[in-house]
């Protein structure tokens, strides 16, 4: 029983740290010379402080888990603006569903292919 | 007001559990890439929208809670990222070449076919963040002028064109290395990618994570920077 209510403490930290980070972001974001996308720039806070204290809390890996776990869920508002766009759908999906088919297969098949050269040519060095 | 805080409730809910059945149909299929969670639960949630005749915006403004919620999850991929840093520091340069590679020609190529097929800027704009994954989709086509609705949604048909033509591709390319299907897998078709590549074995998993994560962010820091009004 206790040990719960210790793992909802920690989550709920986990969770304030998160938003705080993505607070900071959101902050910090305009007042850079350069565009960056603000939950990135959190993201990236984030990510040197990790760094610095050489491991993931478990705070934060409590809360992180169901979120990372479920973001497609927090997808679906944005998602559905896309009838606001119907009519430029209607009008170009062609054009778009042909854009991302030729595009996907293609560097699918060049992005293989390169990795797959580099990684032969390093298991040459090793022998 | 009590309406207002009413709908919020009502539409949570009915979005929570519509992506709680959309998901068990999902892992019930054998996690296929057409039945991704995202496709069922939007066209569900957009029938229920339109045979309550509730507007689209008011749908959005009773759960932007959701959407808010994005802004840490976001936050949350730092976690990821700094699992990944011993792969990076052990295979180095080998890796991080096909996947810069990957990642500029990706959207080179999308926005070249739609430039020449369509004359809206915005949809060309759009297109760029093609295969990074969703969540910095939505932030760079909002500083670019593109559509985030539609990054979202052009995200999730380029994983899933990425994850089903994958076996094909490589089989025709004779693609033998787990490594290199993980690097194209996560570059191109970042977390739908991913989640195909988790059934291909370990390696080809933690290199389709490292890649989505490397493209992800230096899509995200230099789109805006060429592109951004």
């Amino acid at each position: 029983m206790a040990s719960h209510f210790l793992q909802a403490l920690l989550f709920l930290f986990g969770l304030i740290s998160l938003i705080g980070f993505s607070f900071v972001g959101q902050w910090l974001a305009p007042l850079l010379p350069v565009v960056i996308p603000a939950p990135l720039l959190g993201m990236l806070l984030l990510f040197m402080v990790l760094i610095v204290l050489g491991k993931i809390p478990v705070s934060l890996e409590l809360a992180a888990k169901p979120l990372l776990a479920h973001m497609s869920l927090l997808f679906i508002p944005a998602i559905i603006g896309v009838w606001h766009y119907r009519e430029l759908v209607v009008k170009n999906g062609l054009g778009m569903f042909l854009a991302v088919i030729i595009s996907t297969v293609i560097l699918l098949g060049i992005t293989a292919k390169l990795a797959d050269k580099m990684q032969s040519t390093e298991h040459k060095n090793d022998n | 007001m009590t309406i207002e805080i009413a709908s919020q409730v009502v539409w949570i809910l009915a979005t929570l559990i519509v992506y709680w059945v959309a998901l068990t149909v999902y892992r019930r299929s054998g996690a296929s890439p057409l039945l991704h969670p995202l496709i069922i639960a939007t066209v569900c949630i957009f029938l229920m929208v339109s045979f309550s005749s509730t507007e689209v915006t008011d749908y959005q403004r009773s759960t932007f809670v959701l959407d808010w919620l994005l802004g840490p999850a976001t936050v949350a991929l730092a976690l990821p990222l700094y699992r990944q840093i011993r792969v990076v520091r052990n295979l180095g340069i080998r890796v991080i070449i096909p996947i810069l590679c990957g990642g500029v020609l990706a959207p080179l190529i999308a926005w070249l076919t739609l430039f020449l097929l369509t004359d809206n800027v915005a949809l060309q704009m759009t297109m760029l963040v093609k295969s990074i994954t969703t969540p910095f989709a939505i932030e760079v086509a909002e500083v670019t002028n593109g559509i985030p609705a539609l990054a979202a949604g052009i995200v999730i048909v380029t994983g899933i064109v990425g994850a089903i033509s994958s076996p094909y591709v490589f089989a025709v390319l004779n693609i033998r290395s787990e490594a290199a299907k993980g690097i194209a897998l996560g570059t191109i078709a970042h977390a739908i990618g991913t989640a195909r590549a988790l059934h291909m074995g370990e390696t080809t998993a933690a290199l389709a994570t490292l890649a989505l994560c490397v493209n992800g962010i230096v899509t995200a820091f230099v789109i805006p920077l060429l592109f951004a009004s």
